[in-house]
């Protein structure tokens, strides 16, 4: 592989791996934002509705026995369209009340409240979110639970928006690679020729002719090479350059004189 | 070619570079540079666009999830305002308006304000929470088109028929609809930080492998040639156009050899580099995981053990473990070379830290944490060994350096990328993060290690006498217990342990952690060269490794005082310097200290010591750190690591200029003949 290649390789990898980081990076944000705003909607609807209860409950009555119950949680299913489901469970999962949208989004199973870990807790699944709180009475006893559950489709949606956007921002900025490969190309251009003066004034130098001029030695890539081609230098301006009669025995006729 | 005695042909052609143009003075030479920085210009414009894209975009879409957010909120209080109502207190008579506000706020933290007021010409503000009335009144009178730091939502209550209709407003903070964005803005500095250095890891091989290297054997062969030796052939690969060049002056060489008589030998260096990509992916494995390390532990081990107590215990097991089997792998190196035993080490810790993802229990996760602390300290060996054998005594300073490079490049990225996985992704995902990385060390290690590097001389084996008359040797007790091993003990039990601790119970974010730890790594590297140039002129390694130990108190005690982020990455950054000032030049100390020894023995048995000594005291830290952390809490532990860090550099700087110095050792041959 030549060295262009290879740096060009190189600085491929790195912009890749930089620009796709931080692309997922802002993805990645952008989804616990929206996750986040999601999770305080239904924070504030379960907090409202868990409060209404609780006052009932502190009166002394059961769930069951609420007759306000259905009004409370069609109320929380009217203040947003996200929400699809408000649900009054008792403690062992079976419905009490449940306020939905449409009969196909009616609360399904729920695990008893003494599987659940915590007392307030949220779960993200594609299409929706679904948030819990477990209602305690004045004793700490359990009374029974609230299920909300809300459609993530709109932030689905935006989450693919802006997955899109942010692929095409990085495939875009990927093109700031070109402007690179091609001054990359003009500086390995440059070495190139340097290399050629080198391998023709090799070619003078074995005619005995002398040292050709070399206005593009600074074209080289590093200083290390910058340097080795000052050591040639050095060792060519001590050669001997008369005009050559026959090439291979002057060659060897100076060698052997310098050896001796 | 013809080499001439003749100096009077020298022509008075100009010389690149060399024309004391102000040009030439002022810019690197050759044209690399220019690639380099043009590269890293577009880079940041690249990831300015990315960003200013991403933060288009939350503006667009975020502000109608604030405003149904804020809707939601407004119901409530509306509900709040009409229930008391139905109670019958009158609209103006309502009490706990601004109680209500911040019983919303602690779910909302975007939320500022709120407000009731009436629908009319005078708007008037009857109840209002969040912000002083009169801010609020300005808020609300404010022509809608101003740019106000607020996006305000209103929301009509209708009302029962003797009284006016009124509308709650809610002013939520308009820097949340930039929170995605510049919540990343750290971490996307940090990946910046991490590509460039990254970057510059990856030229800098390509450039060394393909540039440097043919470039220093060329400029060997060429020097040959001056001195008309016609002995070196250029032996490294390289099919560019140093290959080329090479191959012609290779021709030339051969020809004139023949009829000199002489039989050039093809010159080819190692390539060295290699070892500091491995250094820096075997380290990087590690490290990732390090801002998320103590409190994953506790959670894996709080069935068994009390879950501080038990992660300090798999912290130290694995120091332990790395401190064990350092040595023995040392004992093996030479058997096994150092391609096969870095293949082995780098496999170990593949399946350690795999294992560590899915660990249950204390005990499986000792024994993961005990497997990766043999890998890494297997891969370390075999990186260490190799650089030895590759160099000599002229390059061996600057191979080890290179090798230790790229270990701080890996203390630097490690923490900060790997808060951010484990930010994203959770914990275990960072050592699978870890473990991937370790994986891909055992591919690159087939490119990147010459398998034919071989030590070739045998270390003298020191007599049981010598090695007596070396720990015997006052000064360097001194040093080894009240610099060396403090100096590890509080890096492994303040940096690894406490202050990610201490920083996440303080509500730091595992990226934050991660940005702290990365201090340290970054100090040391930034400061580690002055501070070794400044020892090297001084010739004064005592005094350096009493300021490292200074340093390190002064920074501990100001942490322990005054637990706060600001302070702890303070602490953490003084820390890098204290290493960076006192570890190299500890080196230096115990090899002067033991002048008369190592002048018989070479300087393998003091450093095997020291090391030793070191990474007992690493596998310590944690214990301590965590016995502390139950008896007296975290900050009271890191004021005592302060005031141990202090009482270690007192004992330190009074006993290391009053005690006798190196006795004089027993000859070799004394030795040998006991």
């Amino acid at each position: 592989m030549k060295l262009s290649t290879k740096i060009g390789l190189a600085l491929f990898l790195v912009f890749a791996s930089a620009l796709s980081l931080t692309s997922a990076l802002n993805y990645l944000r952008f989804d616990q934002t929206l996750q986040t705003l999601l999770a305080q909607r239904m924070t504030v609807i379960l907090n409202e509705t868990s409060q209404d209860i609780l006052s009932g409950i502190d009166l002394g009555l059961r769930l069951e026995n609420m007759e306000n119950l259905q009004s409370i949680l069609n109320r929380r299913l009217g203040m947003s369209d996200t929400i699809r489901n408000v649900a009054v469970l008792d403690c062992d999962g079976t419905t009490i009340s449940n306020a939905a949208r449409s009969p196909d989004e009616q609360l399904g199973t729920v695990a008893a409240t003494s599987q659940q870990a915590v007392d307030q807790w949220i779960n993200f699944a594609p299409g929706s979110a679904t948030a819990g709180q477990v209602l305690r009475d004045s004793l700490g006893q359990c009374a029974g639970q609230i299920i909300i559950t809300a459609s993530s489709a709109a932030s689905d949606a935006k989450l693919a928006n802006a997955f899109s956007e942010m692929w095409k921002s990085a495939a875009i900025g990927m093109g700031m690679i070109v402007p690179i490969l091609v001054l990359l190309f003009i500086l390995m251009r440059r070495r190139h020729r340097v290399f050629e003066e080198l391998h023709e004034d090799l070619g003078r130098a074995v005619a005995g002719k002398s040292p050709n001029i070399h206005p593009h030695d600074g074209d080289v890539l590093t200083k290390s090479e910058a340097e080795l081609i000052a050591l040639y230098r050095e060792i060519r301006d001590q050669l001997p350059h008369q005009p050559p009669k026959d090439h291979t025995g002057d060659v060897s006729e100076t060698r052997v004189d310098a050896q001796k | 070619m013809t080499p001439s005695t003749s100096t009077n042909a020298k022509p008075e052609l100009p010389r690149a570079g060399d024309n004391g143009n102000v040009r030439s003075r002022l810019l690197p030479k050759g044209t690399i540079w220019i690639l380099l920085l043009f590269s890293t210009i577009s880079l940041c414009i690249a990831l300015i666009g990315i960003s200013w894209r991403a933060a288009e975009l939350a503006r667009a879409d975020l502000q109608t999830e604030i405003r149904e957010k804020a809707e939601i909120e407004a119901r409530v209080l509306g509900e709040k305002i009409e229930n008391a109502m139905d109670l019958g207190i009158p609209l103006r008579e309502i009490v706990g308006f601004e109680t209500v506000v911040y019983q919303l706020r602690d779910g909302d933290p975007d939320l500022v304000f709120a407000a009731v007021t009436t629908i009319d010409e005078q708007s008037e503000l009857l109840h209002a929470g969040g912000l002083p009335q009169g801010e609020i009144a300005t808020v609300l009178q404010a022509p809608m088109d101003t740019d106000i730091p607020y996006i305000v939502t209103r929301l009509s209550v209708p009302h029962a028929e003797d009284h006016d209709d009124i509308q709650v407003v809610l002013g939520h903070a308009r820097a949340a609809l930039m929170r995605p964005v510049s919540d990343n803005l750290f971490d996307i500095a940090i990946i910046f930080i991490i590509t460039l250095a990254l970057s510059f890891e990856l030229m800098l091989l390509v450039l060394t492998v393909n540039v440097a290297l043919p470039v220093r054997v060329a400029r060997k062969v060429l020097g040959n040639i001056r001195e008309r030796k016609f002995t070196l052939l250029h032996g490294q690969s390289s099919h560019d156009e140093i290959g080329k060049f090479m191959e012609r002056i290779n021709a030339m060489i051969n020809s004139t050899a023949q009829k000199v008589g002489t039989h050039p030998r093809p010159e080819r260096e190692v390539k060295l580099i290699g070892v500091r990509m491995l250094a820096f992916m075997f380290v990087l494995a590690e490290e990732l995981a390090r801002p998320i390390m103590p409190t994953f532990f506790s959670q894996v081990t709080s069935h068994s053990l009390d879950g501080q107590l038990g992660a300090g215990v798999v912290m130290a097991v694995h120091l332990l473990m790395i401190a064990l089997a350092m040595p023995i792998c040392s004992l093996f190196q030479e058997q096994v070379g150092s391609l096969r035993m870095y293949l082995c080490g780098a496999f170990l810790a593949t399946l350690g830290l795999i294992g560590t993802a899915f660990a249950g229990g204390i005990w499986d996760l000792m024994l993961w944490r005990a497997l990766s602390g043999i890998g890494y300290a297997t891969t370390f060996v075999a990186c260490q060994s190799y650089v030895l054998d590759a160099t000599n005594d002229s390059n061996r300073t600057q191979g080890t350096a290179m090798m230790v490079s790229g270990i701080m490049l890996a203390d630097i990225c490690g923490p900060a990328i790997g808060g951010i996985i484990a930010g994203h992704f959770g914990p275990d995902m960072t050592f699978i993060a870890g473990a991937t990385i370790a994986f891909l060390a055992v591919i690159l290690a087939f490119f990147l290690m010459d398998n034919m590097v071989r030590g070739v001389t045998t270390p003298p084996i020191p007599t049981k006498a010598a090695l007596r008359a070396m720990l015997g040797n006052r000064r360097l007790q001194v040093l080894i217990l009240f610099a060396a091993i403090p100096a590890k003990l509080i890096l492994s039990g303040f940096l690894y342990y406490l202050t990610p601790f201490i920083l996440l119970q303080s509500g730091a974010t595992t990226a934050e952690i991660g940005r702290v730890i990365m201090l340290y790594g970054l100090t040391a590297i930034l400061t580690g060269w002055v501070a070794a140039k400044w020892t090297d002129k001084k010739q004064n390694e005592i005094r350096a490794v009493g300021i490292g130990g200074g340093l390190t108190a002064a920074g501990l005690l100001l942490a322990g005082w005054m637990p706060e982020y600001a302070l702890f990455a303070v602490a953490v950054a003084l820390l890098g310097l204290a290493q960076a000032s006192s570890i190299p030049a500890q080196l230096s100390a115990s090899l002067k200290l033991s002048k008369e020894f190592t002048k018989d023995h070479g300087t393998g048995p003091v450093l095997a010591m020291l090391r030793l000594a070191e990474r007992l005291g690493g596998a310590l830290g944690p214990l301590l750190a965590a016995g502390l952390t139950l008896l007296v809490g975290p900050t009271q532990a890191v004021l005592i690591f302060g005031a141990f860090a202090a009482f270690a550099v007192l004992c330190f700087e009074l006993l290391i200029g009053h005690v006798p110095a190196d006795p004089p050792a027993e000859r070799k041959d004394e030795g040998m003949a006991e």
